[in-house]
């Protein structure tokens, strides 16, 4: 069991360092700015990643369902115990993994770049609230779900963070519409920090637009990153009392 | 203290009451028969008596403790589930080697184990080649990892055919002689297991019809009983036996003697057996099935 976890992350490391070695192969040496670089092979990692822990999360879903889990109760695990594994297996080991595969490449590429290198922390939030996400549905016993979410956010978040954030740009003046349309900015980016960060970049260089009007991306990781720690929390104590 | 203890527990999935204010007791050392039909509430119970489920009203005890809010309760309970989900693609071997390991138990003791259930030639078989009978096994051995005070096995011979089943009840009674555990078994094919259970609860709809030993069962439901006799001279000890007034019915069966007594008599019969030794040679005792019993528990609730 534990062979087979080890081994999707596995070949999850080994696909995200081929593809960022290419990329940096390719693109390094030859100038563009390193966040260009990074971000490219930095959003195909982050992707197989959302899509590695959507499956483990219909795992611990399936084991949830189908009574698997009670072997392992059985076996001395405590509901604590067996929610800390998911929460180890899910979230923390693929976050921090992909967190210390780009900071290998972060050492050996750009280790000067505080851009790049700034990426890290909300690099680990966005895959903890994917985690989260997917998590919350798992534990409510819709393994399914848990992955069909999973692959559908890893896919689109992009283009779902976008609605809200033509609304906010769309009703900059208005200012009812610009609260709705700036909590809803929140609240998505919130799902997923680093790529709010690379959106917010692109748009206040833009000269469209005045940046004061969106959502700090620090804020936003702030934010993410008190969310996902209380919603884990909730799940440790919901779990105690969840019939299984 | 008993092992196991019911007060007034009731649990609801959604629309459905699972337990409605059940009590019982189960005693220490015994083999328990947790009987009911399908739907009855019996995994329920094994569930809550594993602190699975938290009732939604009353107590769940075990030794004394209530196994939902202590989980340590769980390291000295050896479960098997109704429907046992392993992983299909790894063998025997490596599952019951994880599960050691969770447990902290030597492989010496995980080999004692698999010599015990008979899987010594299939630990290297995939889970997902082994019939039916077999991964029943492979639930019980795991049950068995850490020495547990206490055994809930959930219908351990469900869905075999009948020969596996045979080997099943034939492993339990194994188990029972030679590890001397306290065991729950829950099974919807009432009589089956009459062969291995001193003990036995009667469970329907939710509710708890009866429990107690088997024997004040048979005592409190008048149920009859029988002997059958093996003896040096079957016609005089037919004429002794004759004469007893507890005794309802001698007949000679092809040798043997088939001598029906009123129940609450079982034990003064088997000493006036003890002490005729020079005419008996051999006896059995059969009682009627738990079959019988159980419907005289249900007819008498009704």
């Amino acid at each position: 069991m534990a062979n087979r976890k080890l081994l999707s992350y596995s070949i999850a490391i080994i696909i995200a360092n081929i593809i960022s070695a290419l990329f940096l192969i390719f693109f390094f040496y030859t100038g563009p700015a390193s966040s260009i670089w990074s971000s490219i092979p930095l959003g195909f990692s982050i992707f197989i990643y959302k899509i590695l822990i959507s499956i483990q999360a219909s795992r611990v879903g399936r084991e949830l369902n189908t009574g698997e889990v009670q072997i392992y109760l059985a076996h001395t695990l405590t509901r604590t115990e067996y929610l800390l594994s998911a929460l180890l297996v899910v979230g923390i080991t693929p976050a921090l993994v992909l967190v210390a595969t780009y900071l290998t490449f972060l050492a050996i590429a750009a280790p000067l770049s505080y851009d790049v290198g700034s990426q890290l922390p909300y690099l680990f939030a966005e895959l903890m609230m994917h985690a989260t996400i997917v998590m919350a549905l798992a534990i409510g016993g819709h393994e399914n779900a848990a992955s069909i979410v999973g692959v559908m956010l890893a896919l689109f978040i992009g283009a779902i963070m976008g609605i809200p954030l033509f609304l906010l740009i769309l009703f900059g003046s208005n200012k009812p519409a610009f609260y709705v349309a700036y909590a809803a900015t929140l609240l998505v980016a919130m799902a997923t920090p680093l790529t709010y960060r690379f959106t917010y970049s692109t748009i206040i260089s833009s000269p469209l637009h005045s940046p004061a009007t969106l959502p700090d991306p620090l804020l936003v990781l702030l934010l993410s990153t008190a969310a996902f720690i209380i919603l884990w929390m909730v799940f440790f104590i919901r779990f105690k009392r969840r019939d299984l | 203290m008993s092992t196991v203890e019911f007060r007034e527990v009731s649990k609801r999935f959604k629309n459905v009451e699972a337990l409605r204010g059940a009590s019982f007791k189960i005693s220490d050392k015994t083999v328990t028969a947790f009987l009911g039909p399908n739907g009855a509430g019996k995994t329920t119970s094994m569930k809550l008596i594993m602190g699975f489920l938290k009732p939604n009203r009353g107590e769940v005890l075990v030794w004394g403790e209530e196994p939902w809010r202590n989980e340590d309760i769980r390291g000295r309970i050896g479960f098997m589930p109704e429907k046992p989900v392993y992983p299909v693609d790894i063998a025997v071997e490596d599952l019951l080697n994880h599960l050691a390991m969770l447990r902290r138990i030597s492989r010496t003791d995980l080999r004692r184990i698999v010599r015990l259930v008979g899987l010594e030639k299939m630990v290297e078989m995939k889970i997902g080649a082994l019939s039916r009978g077999y991964i029943q096994r492979v639930g019980i051995a795991q049950s068995l990892l850490g020495d547990p005070e206490l055994l809930v096995l959930d219908e351990p011979t469900a869905n075999l055919d009948p020969a596996a089943r045979r080997g099943i009840i034939d492993l339990l009674k194994v188990l029972n002689k030679e590890l001397g555990v306290s065991m729950v078994i829950s099974s919807h094919i009432i009589p089956e297991l009459q062969e291995v259970s001193n003990y036995a609860v009667f469970i329907d709809k939710g509710v708890i019809l009866d429990y107690g030993y088997l024997e004040d069962l048979w005592r409190k439901y008048e149920t009859e009983a029988a002997f059958h006799i093996e003896a040096t001279d079957v016609n005089a000890l037919g004429k002794i036996l004759i004469e007893k007034p507890y005794i309802r019915s001698v007949k000679r069966l092809n040798g043997v003697l088939e001598v029906s007594i009123d129940p609450g008599h079982y034990r003064s019969f088997e000493s006036l057996l003890m002490e005729m030794g020079h005419l008996v040679k051999s006896y059995s005792f059969k009682t009627t099935s738990l079959g019988d019993l159980y419907e005289r528990v249900v007819r008498g609730r009704s």
